[in-house]
């Protein structure tokens, strides 16, 4: 009897697992409930729209460690879909129709799902999150003739040279260069480079060192996992070899980690620049105000931003999710806009016709910038960024570095 | 040399997190047989437990919310122990057991993050703040990890040798079928010590919440590598797992002031390894009957 109780539990705790992994199913009704707040943009907005929905698949991280960011991703993409859909739709009354999919932050299942929405006649795709899942999945959308549009940063996907993909924010050599500039003008004499070992953060340690020897900066490199815990180690060889000024390209509870031990080790009143990842609701709450005080980040957006169209934005996020608005959803509001905007002058939901118009893009406003696709340039269509200084919790722009006039 | 202080101070800190760990999975090795994969799972639950909850419910009273928690996580012990530890435990392949647990621990994962939500969170204000011991600093929370960690160990052993019930967990440790001979309730005695198990990993989990806060993935690397400090120290051995977990958080730490930080986790297991290959029954030479 216990022998067979025993393989009933062990076959319904392999149907349970089956049925509550996120990576080979739809993930729709699960993100609607783990991003909370979050509204159906197609119920909403079903009076408003007529005619076949143009299918558009959203590949982000829903479950695993990168699922905080997913749901700030799903926020700023459902916002604007519900916008549009309110609006009239495009291409004369068709509404837009999300398909969610959960690729977990895996490179082999952001493939799978790639694949998997091509097959259900998505006319693009926005995701995958991160810039590895991007770079094993270049091949599976070149195969699938699938545009792809999304917030990712590494400088290696511009040298993929792939027709399909765009990307929707400033690539890392503009923040690199943006934050390096202000090391160097900020008197410090060695600088402690920190970043996360995986291809982002590896392809920004390259870039920093390249300026930093350039200019003659003395600098100290030592990396981390993105699952390291105690950074202990890292910062007392930093303070030895006498660094007085720091730049780290990393995620999120890596960074927070870093923070505390800082503040702890009495590492304080000393340059600090980062990638965006300090300005990102969520690492925010992680904080205390003293730990970050006047630390500064490259930064595609900030809620408090006061120029009209980006304030504009901030306020309408804000009566959606009654939160403030975080970059990344502003990033992936930014990607749904600009394929918004391609499939209504392609006149089509044909993916060539999208990536077309896509490549032609030029003056579009979105909350991170302005769009300025090139008929010679792959990928890139910003050429923005802005800086922001962290004053108690709170990023406030400081500066913009546009590398167009 | 304050970098050295520095390093071994922190090392040590983690390094006793790594003995609770493998103390509390040497807890339900040593009365059911089984290695219990799901104790990652277990740590998280019971940080969700205490800093998403409790916490929340009871603000200021951190000292109540803690006991909540390790209530909580007793009883939920106890329910896993009714149905799962006890039934697999007699399972024809040890195999089937080990899934079982591994799938226990996804299911609690996610059972967590639809509960509480993906984005990870602080518990403001517990245990920060860093305490000065001449040029070296050490982190409140390491302090009281330190003494957490070497009051449970003690309190399990006075526990074992002086409490009826104790005595009853070792006896089922050493051979279920005399302890069950002896009129020992050998189920509820597993059900006791998956209790207590729970609840050391709820002692884990609100210990490392101030260093590496509330998330889904905050015990990883601490489990993995918890498992390691069992094995290094002795499997089935508690004084294995505690000086086990003290040598890998040491070794860990001490590595990084000779080589890249980034192969920091390789130490471990590169441990383990060799422990496996020279001295496969650890540093205590744990055997079990």
């Amino acid at each position: 009897m216990r022998r067979k109780m025993g393989a009933l539990i062990a076959a319904i705790l392999s149907l349970s697992l089956v049925a509550c992994s996120g990576g080979f199913g739809t993930a729709s009704a699960l993100s609607g409930e783990a991003a909370g707040s979050l509204s159906n943009p197609q119920s909403q907005s079903a009076s408003a729209t007529d005619g076949e929905p143009i299918k558009i698949g959203l590949c982000i991280p829903v479950t695993g460690n990168f699922a905080a960011s997913a749901v700030r991703i799903q926020q700023g993409v459902k916002l604007a879909v519900k916008e549009i859909n309110e609006g009239g739709g495009l291409l004369g009354g068709r509404p837009i129709k999300l398909v969610v999919e959960d690729d977990q932050a895996n490179s082999d299942i952001s493939v799978q799902m790639i694949n998997k929405l091509a097959s259900q006649d998505v006319s693009a795709i926005i995701g995958p999150y991160l810039s590895a899942n991007t770079l094993a999945a270049a091949d599976t959308i070149t195969q699938n003739e699938l545009v792809c549009i999304n917030g990712n940063s590494s400088v290696a996907l511009r040298a993929l040279e792939n027709k399909w993909y765009f990307r929707c924010r400033a690539a890392d050599n503009i923040a690199v260069q943006a934050l390096a500039k202000k090391v160097s003008e900020s008197g410090a004499t060695k600088v402690a480079i920190m970043c996360v070992n995986d291809e982002i953060g590896q392809a920004a340690a390259k870039l920093y060192m390249e300026y930093f020897d350039s200019v003659g900066m003395p600098y100290f490199n030592e990396g981390h996992n993105t699952e390291d815990t105690d950074m202990t180690g890292q910062l007392t060889k930093a303070m030895a070899e006498g660094c007085d000024a720091w730049v780290m390209s990393t995620h999120n509870n890596a960074v927070a980690v870093i923070a505390r031990q800082m503040n702890e080790l009495g590492i304080k009143n000393q340059p600090v620049f980062t990638n965006p990842i300090i300005a990102q609701t969520e690492v925010l709450a992680l904080m205390e105000p003293e730990w970050i005080e006047g630390w500064q980040c490259v930064s595609d957006f900030s809620y408090t931003d006061e120029r009209e169209f980006q304030a504009d934005f901030a306020r309408r996020f804000k009566e959606e999710y009654n939160e403030e608005a975080d970059v990344q959803a502003a990033i992936y509001y930014s990607c749904m806009t600009v394929l918004a905007d391609s499939i209504e002058r392609a006149g089509s939901d044909d993916r060539a016709q999208i990536r077309d118009a896509m490549a032609q893009t030029s003056g579009l406003q979105v909350p991170i910038g302005t769009v300025r696709a090139t008929a010679d340039e792959y990928t890139n269509i910003i050429f923005e960024i802005a800086v922001s200084e962290i004053r108690d919790l709170t990023p406030y722009i400081i500066d913009t570095v546009s590398l167009i006039d | 040399m304050q970098n050295i202080l520095q390093v071994l101070v922190a090392g040590l800190a983690i390094g006793f997190i790594y003995s609770l760990v493998a103390t509390e999975y040497t807890l339900i090795y040593n009365a059911t047989g089984l290695v219990n994969f799901a104790h990652e799972a277990f740590i998280v639950l019971g940080a969700y437990l205490f800093g998403g909850t409790f916490v929340m419910l009871l603000p200021e009273r951190s000292l109540v919310s803690i006991l909540c928690t390790l209530a909580a996580m007793a009883l939920f012990g106890v329910l896993v122990s009714k149905t799962i530890f006890n039934p697999l435990r007699n399972m024809t392949f040890a195999t089937y057991a080990m899934f079982g647990t591994m799938m226990l621990s996804r299911i609690l994962t996610e059972i967590i993050r639809l509960a509480w939500g993906p984005i990870p969170f602080a518990v403001k204000g517990f245990l920060r703040g860093s305490v000065h011991i001449g040029s070296v600093v050490i982190a409140r929370a390491n302090v009281y990890i330190i003494i957490v960690a070497v009051a449970v160990v003690v309190a399990l052993q006075l526990f074992f040798k002086m409490t009826k019930t104790g005595k009853a967990m070792r006896c089922v440790a050493q051979n279920k079928d005399a302890a069950a001979l002896m009129g020992i309730n050998v189920s509820k005695n597993i059900n006791v010590t998956v209790a207590l198990s729970s609840m050391i990993c709820a002692i884990v989990g609100i210990l490392i919440t101030p260093l590496f806060n509330v998330s889904l993935a905050m015990a990883t690397s601490t489990a993995l590598k918890g498992f390691c400090a069992g094995v290094v120290g002795g499997f089935g051995s508690y004084p294995g797992a505690i000086v086990g977990g003290i040598l890998i958080g040491l070794l860990e730490q001490i590595g990084i002031l000779f080589f890249p930080a980034v192969y920091k986790d390789v130490v471990a297991f590169a441990v383990m390894i060799l422990f496996l290959l020279v001295r496969p029954g650890g540093i205590v030479q744990a055997r079990k009957s």
